[in-house]
């Protein structure tokens, strides 16, 4: 008999237990380069973590009452959340749309989005002088209901809750409780409506964010239009998270896919970059729309000018062609090439929003210390731990069992 | 040199993006209930040939 069938028939919850414990022990080899790269940082990232409660912000990081927000916010929380982005898009076209060839690759980006939430949202405790404070917002000690911050806070909330019950059905299935797994399937509709709305306004809040650092963000990256920046943005930010996720897990999780699910690939990575290639062009047309509205054709002759237009030629224009023409070449390889490229060029973007342009003209200017760097990467390299340990053991590449087909 | 001043108030710069907050709260959950509802009989509709 299965373990999965085992708990559901044993009820006195010793099976459930007992399973619980057997799975949190490791499978498979544990000296792979990965965890030989990953556990040095991410021992050092938690002692580094330590010393910032401990000490404060200033003893790890070139933080100052003048550059208040940096690397933490810039990378992990702002970009992060960006390229969670693709939970939102791709529930939207498998279960609104009702785009079923995407199903086989909803769960496992689900999974990515809600722990890049958990762990990028997670963040900002660690860039907050007084990380107690960050229940404010919910318990309604100074709500602060005229603020951006509030909006968001709510919404990482919100949209966390509902991505965990887009999600549970797996963890149902995991433990065998087919009774749980029709109840949380049966509130999936629901919870990816409300998610999605959330994801509309907090993508947007965050650059709404910045909307009020006017004289302190370069013109060139600075206009009233950055809330719909970044949520357009998000849509490409998040689908080739899912391309480039899609092609890793593919190798490394191989054995989890099934031969129909390995052979659908193709499709679905071909079908997704036909919509990276036209929410880019929607992007580039706003981008341009925006640049000409706001009459900078001055600024493009600066080191500053250059550099926005390596961001948009080169990590905008450039992927959004390489994306069009492989889909209709068929290229899975120049698809990931240009997945990558997007990628990048979403780190470059939002890190000019909030650290390379953010008071670009001061005499000193915020560089991050190593020790924010390695921080950066243990909160990276813990999440796909845990990513990792999820996938081996719940039905999220690999087929759900056949009493979940029956139960719904 | 950073010839861009801000001239309006701090609460001024958001208003406009807090303001539409409300309203995408009601139409966006709405117009996605109606997709959903559209693919769902399309699909149902579909089905439906199949087995005939």
């Amino acid at each position: 008999m299965s373990n999965n069938n085992q708990i559901t028939l044993d009820r006195d919850g010793k099976t459930i237990w007992r399973f619980l414990v057997s799975e949190l022990k490791p499978k498979g080899k544990f000296l792979t380069p990965f965890n030989i790269i990953s556990i040095p940082i991410m021992l050092l990232g938690l002692i580094l973590i330590v010393i910032r409660f401990w000490k404060g912000l200033g003893s790890i990081t070139n933080l100052t009452q003048d550059i208040p927000w940096g690397l933490w916010i810039g990378f992990d929380v702002v970009t992060g959340v960006a390229f969670a982005g693709g939970a939102y898009v791709l529930t939207f076209m498998v279960y609104i749309l009702n785009q079923r060839k995407y199903h086989s690759i909803v769960r496992v980006t689900v999974l990515n989005g809600f722990l890049a939430y958990v762990f990028y949202a997670g963040a900002l405790l660690l860039d907050l002088g007084r990380p107690w404070n960050v229940i404010n917002p919910i318990i309604g000690n100074s709500f602060g209901t005229s603020s951006v911050l509030f909006l968001v806070a709510w919404h990482f909330l919100l949209y966390m809750i509902a991505e965990l019950i887009e999600f549970s059905p797996a963890v149902a299935e995991w433990l065998g409780a087919k009774r749980a797994r029709k109840i949380l399937s049966s509130m999936t509709i629901a919870a990816v409506i409300f998610g999605i709305t959330l994801s509309t306004l907090h993508q947007s809040g965050l650059g709404a964010l910045y909307l009020m650092a006017k004289d302190k963000i370069h013109p060139l990256w600075y206009s009233e239009f950055i809330p719909i920046m970044f949520f357009v943005s998000s849509i490409f930010a998040g689908l080739s998270m899912v391309i480039f996720e899609g092609s890793i897990s593919h190798k490394v999780f191989s054995s989890q896919i099934s031969e129909k699910n390995h052979h659908s690939q193709k499709n679905i990575v071909i079908g997704l970059s036909k919509i990276c290639a036209g929410a880019m062009f929607a992007y580039f047309f706003l981008q341009m729309l925006v640049f000409i509205h706001g009459q900078n054709w001055d600024l493009l002759n600066t080191p500053m000018g250059y550099w926005w237009l390596l961001e948009m030629l080169g990590f905008v224009l450039l992927p959004m062609i390489l994306f069009f023409y492989s889909y209709r070449s068929q290229n899975i390889t120049m698809i990931k090439v240009a997945s990558v490229i997007t990628m990048l060029g979403i780190i470059l973007n939002r890190l000019n929003v909030t650290v390379i342009g953010f008071r670009w003209d001061m005499a000193i200017r915020y560089v991050p210390t190593w020790m924010e760097l390695v921080v950066t990467l243990a909160v990276i390299f813990t999440e796909i731990w845990i990513f990792r340990w999820v996938i081996t053991r719940m039905p999220v590449l690999r087929d759900s069992p056949s009493w979940a087909h029956d139960n719904k | 040199m950073n010839n861009n001043l801000q001239q309006a108030s701090y609460p001024a710069l958001t208003t406009g993006f807090l303001y539409a907050v409300p309203s995408i709260f009601v139409l966006v959950p709405a117009f996605l209930l109606g997709i959903y509802q559209s693919t769902k009989n399309n699909h149902l509709n579909e089905e439906n040939k199949d087995e005939q």
